[in-house]
């Protein structure tokens, strides 16, 4: 029979949490998300409030995009990150630590500031469609259009941070 | 002396759940002979017994199907209900209060719904690969059912349980040491979700009720997409002190965290300033389930009496008063269920616990959202919690020097009554109204 080694372990503490570590701006970076093998996230456009541009970080390679919600490749990209990309890395700094940034794009342990991470980066990517990226900020988005409930909810004991 | 005490009989519940948890660690591959045969014995004599004998006879002829494994997650949650049970009864020997009511309601079962059964179908799925090997596909997979789920408020117990379980499953995939998957929690996360896609039960019907409503105090949970505010209070119905209380939840983004989790609730206002104010309520018809719930509604108050939160506290929930508190129903006991009122008078501070003359609270250092030294007061109301052993006090109103209080519900008042013109709630609402009436156009 297996080994257990702590008679009493707890319901409460789970090792995966990690706290925001700083002030997310949302305004300017509504989405980010360390999701499947990308760093992703939607970026407001400067000037149009109707515009939002889709950005991503390939994990391992850093390679990256970045595009309109429309699939129009960002005019801001020319062999380098662009700004929407830079801000999407800082807001994911913000939001995960630069630690857990680290470890999710698979980086040596010497990259340790975002410029280091953009240093760097690959290549431009084309490979993966944004309009997903697009979809699971505005499912996020949905979240916010449930309703609120008055009935008890127990399982929420579970959970405390 | 340390308060709280653990039944006897604890330690052997506590170890037949860390073995049966075992089983989910490395999946179900046929080396949990030995603790899946115990099972049966376990239970003999109760109505688990024979359900259990047929599932775990299939599991150990390598049939691994759904229903053996709601009858596992059956299993275990009579083992931690049980736990519940025997911790509470301590509690309240410990603290000389006798009375809860107890009428356990059983729960009624609704029509099937395919939605839990791509819940269930899933839920299987990761005993059958182990917490230890899951994937990140087969987690993935489940995100559109799950969107499903949370669009559906009548499954909100289990969205929103299954929400939190997911986020927290993909942040440590793929798990690079076994030792490390939080295998009490998850297991218990697993056997909640896997009994509601099976039970089902609709809502008990509510008692109106009518008397003079106190808020005590105000405490919030959350995970990274969902958050919930509870405010504890004593309703005083014909002489009759009965601890309730009122929840909201809704779901959030991530980025919704700290302070501003309160804007997302501009319903409890009237409660939580009731609390601030400490100005009590006369309810008239206010509906309360039989677990203490009130189904709070703003048209079945108006302003009453002034009251000391404290002071009330401190006359109903010591050790030895006089206070009903309804029973949980069965299928929701578990230790972390526990939120068992206490008032604390004439105390000192030593490193993280609170000490009166006869005993020593430690301070749950989880839930505690004041400062330690701000604890240094009068006066404490708060709940005892009970995990991983050990008894543990959460704080929720505090007194101060200048004979007032402090509770999180003035910094939620001062929120609720004027936002901030910038706020994460604010923004991202504007966003969703915008693009996803145009995505939907």
């Amino acid at each position: 029979l297996s080994k257990i080694t702590n008679l009493w372990p707890s319901s409460l503490s789970s090792p995966g949490y990690i706290p925001l570590s700083g002030e997310r701006d949302v305004k300017k970076v509504p989405f980010v998300e360390t999701f499947n093998t990308r760093l992703q996230g939607v970026i407001s456009s400067a000037s149009d409030i109707a515009r939002v541009y889709v950005a991503y970080f390939d994990t391992r390679t850093l390679n990256y995009c970045c595009s309109t919600n429309n699939n129009r490749p960002c005019g801001g990209l020319r062999g380098y990150p662009c700004n929407h990309l830079r801000e999407l890395l800082h807001e994911a700094v913000i939001q995960y630590g630069i630690n857990h940034v680290r470890q999710f794009l698979q980086l040596p342990s010497e990259a340790q500031t975002e410029n280091d991470i953009l240093q760097r980066c690959g290549q431009q990517s084309h490979t993966y469609n944004v309009s997903d990226i697009f979809s699971r900020f505005l499912g996020d988005l949905e979240l916010l259009e449930l309703p609120t409930l008055n009935t008890p909810l127990t399982v929420m004991a579970w959970f405390n941070t | 002396m340390m308060f709280g005490t653990r039944p006897d009989s604890s330690d052997a519940i506590q170890t037949m759940i860390n073995q049966l948890d075992r089983c989910f660690l490395y999946g179900f591959v046929g080396r949990q002979y030995a603790t899946l045969k115990t099972l049966p014995c376990i239970f003999a004599g109760t109505p688990l017994e024979a359900l259990l004998q047929a599932s775990v006879e299939a599991l150990l002829r390598n049939e691994f199907t759904e229903p053996h494994f709601v009858s596992l997650a059956a299993a275990r949650i009579a083992l931690q209900g049980t736990l519940y049970d025997l911790l509470r009864a301590q509690i309240m020997l410990d603290l000389g209060r006798t009375s809860t009511t107890d009428s356990p309601q059983l729960p009624t079962f609704k029509q099937p719904d395919p939605m839990l059964d791509s819940v269930r179908h899933w839920l299987t799925e990761l005993a059958l690969s182990g917490f230890s090997r899951l994937e990140t596909n087969t987690l993935y997979s489940f995100a559109p059912t799950l969107a499903a789920l949370r669009a559906n408020p009548c499954t909100r117990d289990i969205s929103t349980l299954l929400t939190g379980f997911l986020n927290e499953m993909l942040a440590q995939v793929p798990v690079k040491d076994a030792e490390q998957v939080p295998l009490l929690r998850w297991c218990d996360l697993w056997s909640t979700a896997m009994l509601s896609t099976a039970n089902g039960s609709d809502q008990p019907t509510p008692t109106l009720m009518t008397g003079y409503l106190y808020p005590l105090g105000v405490e919030m949970h959350q995970h990274s997409q969902s958050a919930s505010l509870v405010v504890y209070a004593i309703l005083v119905n014909d002489n009759t002190p009965i601890f309730v209380r009122q929840t909201w939840s809704a779901f959030k983004t991530s980025t919704i965290t700290h302070d501003e989790m309160w804007l997302l609730f501009p319903e409890a206002l009237q409660l939580l300033q009731s609390l601030v104010m400490g100005k009590s309520l006369e309810v008239k018809d206010l509906p309360v389930l039989p677990s203490g719930d009130m189904l709070w509604n703003d048209s079945v108050a108006k302003t009453g009496a002034k009251y000391n939160p404290l002071a009330l506290a401190l006359e109903y929930c010591v050790p030895g008063s006089k206070l009903v508190i309804p029973a949980l129903p069965p299928l929701e006991r578990h230790p972390v269920q526990i939120a068992e009122p206490i008032a604390l008078t004439n105390y000192r501070i030593e490193g993280d616990c609170l000490l009166n003359s006869e005993q020593t609270f430690s301070i749950d250092s989880h839930r505690n959202p004041f400062p330690m030294e701000s604890l240094a007061a009068p006066a404490a109301f708060g709940l005892l919690r009970y995990d991983a052993g050990h008894w543990a006090l959460q704080p929720l109103t505090v007194g101060n020097a200048n004979g007032k209080y402090e509770t999180a519900a003035q910094i939620a008042t001062k929120l609720l009554k004027k936002p901030p013109k910038t706020n994460t709630v604010a923004i991202l609402k504007e966003r969703a109204t915008y693009l996803l009436r145009k995505a939907r156009s």
